[in-house]
């Protein structure tokens, strides 16, 4: 398979991936927010501030140089559709569908409309976002484009190197992002505890829901919402899909399957394998989110570096370096047809 | 029936593809014409809507060049499809494979010895001053001596139905892959009307273009990689490189994923490297290797022209094919038939000025308001002026390009192309439309034609320009063997 095909089908996994992942914090957002008590303290709302979002998604920065504050119609925004904005949910679709035109071979007919039809409705879906029940509609369709997609891979695609690139690069991204997730929660700021009951469970409903986990948790926990619980669920838990332990296993799955067809570099597949290994062997949560060993950090780091040995390995062929080309686009256009 | 689908058409001035002057439908396609009438009142419409959301969800598009809004459209479609007897199509068929087989004749000459030139067959310095001749490959041999291994001639009929070739395009044509989505977009909307009617095939055209270009492989290998270089995403026909790479079970590959070492061309792949020996080229002779022509060039290869040079892999269509097409070498075409094949040319060429002898630029200054005037270099549609549609402004404008550089020029008469009823979308009629037709001609051990080919149509009132990129779009295109 061409180096070029191979990176375009794991970038698209990671950008669908991403997409899904900012439509479900969007969602579960606006609602939180409806409902949230408000803290007698601070007179601050308990659960949910949109700002909390750029630090879940990592582009606080890049936020502030477009926007003097962070409220509810600025984050959405921002995460939505801003022009500039390199991983807001439009730009991820409009790279993987970028992306899936490119290996529209590699795909099939049928994912390649599935991503194509959904782009253009959502195109017309971003007017309505300003309102409750527009994002509400947009995040939703957001949702149904990626399960499409990808649902359609599950039962379509053959299992050769083509999926395992796309397998790869969604979990990856998936790990990436639920552990930002946790970070944010979890990392540098001690989690505020609430004295009462009922305002911590909320917010700990909120949390589970923005990676929809909230009803896979009570089934496998069904006592208390416990921060600790959660976490432990989240991080390590063996049968949810979207705990980064499950996620590990997957795309060491994934990396081994394109070690075994290519004959190529056995690198990703180990650290993805080790990866796996540790959280499987953990003692328990408290490691992580205490004694920081691994850290959150670290984990988020491991992640990276599976990542760049893909790359390394995988899409940088040896052959002349290519040259860093700036936008070919109006040579390709110049290059008409008859 | 009072509303009988077709029945409210009128023809215009010009010679319509379905009625005669009397208003009576050609036999040809008395069984179309019927089977849709047979239609339920509003199927057509609704299939018709059916076809556009099939072509959008596809993706079945084409980029718009200099609109900043919408770059991608799709190509309509128009559901009436044209139909040419078996019998015209014999004569267009010989006439298609006499005329490539020449074109092709002159290209090896003029890449060689020159013959013709010598002779003062034709004018030297419009061969070889040409900005397209291409004095690196001047000398090289390439495999079986074929030079132009996918041809589209446009084909347009006058006022009394006769065919004329109106271009030779041997460089890189598009539109194959129109003609293969408009007959399965046709078969799957329309059964009823497509059954039966004895529609010959055109779905073998990726095969019979894959055995073309496996056969140029210079490598004596069970199967020689070919691969289809695209200059990418952004160009307008990108959507047909993924087509044909895709139906011929190939690589589509952009510049940078190949690379010369060693003499040879290879890919990058996730396996290392692997050599190439066929590469089906979707960008100009000028983007193909910085180092040959354009140094800018971003899209191409470089060091490809001299391993190609070596023989080493082989290009379809071959460099420097291009002189073979140019507006102004046009008018020479049937002076090559009778000199290289000595035959009769079979397909009529339309009358051309060339600006680049006096005769001829004499005609264009005096004439200019019966003439279209075209730049030579110039294709799809742009540069050109249709003198009886533009202002007394307009041409003189235009005649002030041409003074400066004539020799970029030449003229012919305005043809009353043929018309054909299409759908107007803003009447919601039938109306008589302009139509052209072009065939894709395969050369490689043999010369193949598929049957019929990609009828373009002006979808604006009026107009003469079928290009997708000035309002154009397309119609299913069956030969009929009844």
């Amino acid at each position: 398979m061409l180096s070029r095909i191979a990176s375009s089908l794991y970038w698209m996994g990671r950008h669908l991936e991403r997409a899904e992942n900012t439509a479900r914090l969007l969602q579960v957002n606006s609602l939180t927010m409806t409902e949230s008590p408000v803290n007698a303290d601070s007179t601050q709302l308990v659960a949910g501030s949109w700002e909390q979002l750029l630090t879940m998604t990592d582009d606080r920065d890049q936020f502030d140089v477009w926007y003097t504050s962070a409220g509810r119609d600025e984050v959405v925004e921002w995460l939505t559709a801003h022009a500039s904005n390199p991983s807001s949910v439009r730009a991820s679709l409009a790279n993987a569908r970028d992306n899936a035109r490119t290996v529209r071979f590699h795909i099939n007919l049928e994912m390649w409309e599935a991503l194509n039809r959904c782009y253009n409705d959502l195109r017309g879906l971003e007017a309505d976002l300003p309102s409750y029940a527009g994002l509400n509609a947009y995040c939703a369709a957001v949702r149904e484009t990626t399960n499409l997609f990808f649902g359609i891979a599950e039962a379509t695609l053959p299992r050769d190197e083509g999926w395992y690139f796309l397998s790869l690069g969604r979990y990856l991204e998936r790990m990436d992002n639920v552990l930002r997730l946790l970070f944010s929660e979890y990392g540098e700021a001690p989690h505020p505890a609430y004295s009462d009951s009922v305002v911590r469970d909320f917010r700990s409903r909120a949390f589970l829901r923005s990676v929809g986990a909230y009803e896979a948790f009570r089934k496998h926990e069904n006592l208390t919402l416990d921060a600790a619980a959660i976490a432990d669920f989240l991080l390590l838990d063996s049968t949810f899909p979207r705990s980064v332990r499950w996620s590990a296993e997957r795309a060491n799955e994934a990396a081994r399957g394109i070690e075994g067809l290519t004959g190529g570099s056995p690198q990703p597949a180990r650290l993805a394998g080790w990866l796996a290994a540790q959280l499987e062997y953990l003692p328990g949560v408290t490691q992580v989110i205490q004694q920081q060993r691994p850290s959150l950090m670290e984990l988020i780091d491991a992640v990276a570096e599976i990542a760049e040995k893909t790359n390394d390995a995988y899409f940088q062929v040896q052959g002349p370096d290519l040259l860093l080309s700036i936008p070919q686009q109006q040579q390709q256009q110049q290059c008409s047809p008859h | 029936m009072d509303s009988e689908w077709l029945t409210g058409y009128k023809g215009g001035a010009f010679f319509d593809e379905v009625f005669t002057a009397g208003g009576d439908v050609r036999l040809e396609y008395a069984g179309v014409v019927a089977a849709m009438r047979r239609l339920k009142p509003g199927d057509v419409d609704s299939r018709r809507a059916l076809a556009d959301l099939a072509f959008r969800n596809q993706g079945i598009t084409f980029t718009v060049y200099g609109d900043p809004a919408g770059t991608e459209r799709t190509f309509p479609f128009d559901v009436f499809p044209r139909v040419i007897p078996a019998a015209d199509w014999r004569v267009i068929s010989a006439g298609l494979v006499q005329r490539v087989k020449a074109l092709n004749a002159f290209l090896i000459d003029v890449y060689h010895e020159g013959q013709i030139l010598h002779e003062g067959v034709m004018p030297r310095a419009l061969v070889l001053g040409n900005p397209v001749f291409r004095r690196e490959v001047h000398g090289v041999a390439v495999p079986h001596n074929v030079y132009t291994h996918v041809a589209g001639i446009d084909i347009v009929r006058g006022d009394a139905g006769e065919y004329f070739v109106l271009e030779d395009n041997v460089r890189v044509p598009s539109g194959a892959s129109y003609m293969l989505a408009n007959r399965r977009v046709m078969a799957r909307l329309f059964p009823e009307i497509f059954a039966g009617r004895g529609v010959e095939l055109v779905e073998h055209y990726p095969d019979l273009l894959l055995r073309t270009l496996s056969s140029l492989s210079p490598r004596d290998v069970e199967r020689p990689t070919v691969v289809v270089l695209t200059p990418g995403p952004y160009n307008s026909a990108y959507f047909e490189h993924v087509f044909l790479a895709q139906q011929m079970g190939v690589e589509l590959v952009e510049g940078s994923d190949l690379y010369v070492d060693d003499g040879r061309v290879w890919m990058r792949t996730t396996q290392g490297r692997q050599q190439v020996d066929v590469i089906y080229r979707r960008l100009d002779d000028d983007f193909i290797d910085p180092v040959a022509f354009r140094p800018d060039s971003q899209l191409g290869v470089p060091g490809l022209v001299e391993v190609y040079r070596q023989g080493r892999v082989a290009l379809a269509n071959a460099l420097g094919a291009g002189v073979a097409d140019d507006k102004a070498i046009y008018s020479y075409v049937p002076k090559m038939i009778t000199y290289y094949l000595n035959e009769q040319p079979i397909l009529k060429n339309i009358p051309t000025y060339l600006g680049a002898e006096p005769e001829g630029r004499e005609r264009i200054f005096d004439n200019a308001a019966d003439l279209v005037i075209k730049r030579v270099d110039q294709s799809g549609g742009y540069g050109m002026l249709i003198g009886p549609a533009a202002t007394a402004q307009e041409r003189a404008d235009y005649l002030a390009q041409v003074q400066a550089a004539p020799g970029s020029y030449i003229a012919q008469p305005v043809l009353g192309l043929s018309t054909h009823p299409t759908h107007a979308a803003d009447t919601g009629q039938y109306e008589p439309r302009h139509i052209d037709l072009r065939p894709f001609v395969l050369s490689g051990e043999t010369v193949t034609v598929v049957p019929g080919g990609l009828t373009r149509v002006a979808l604006r009132r009026g107009s003469l320009v079928v290009n997708s990129s000035q309002g154009g779009g397309s119609k299913d295109t069956w030969v009929v063997n009844s």
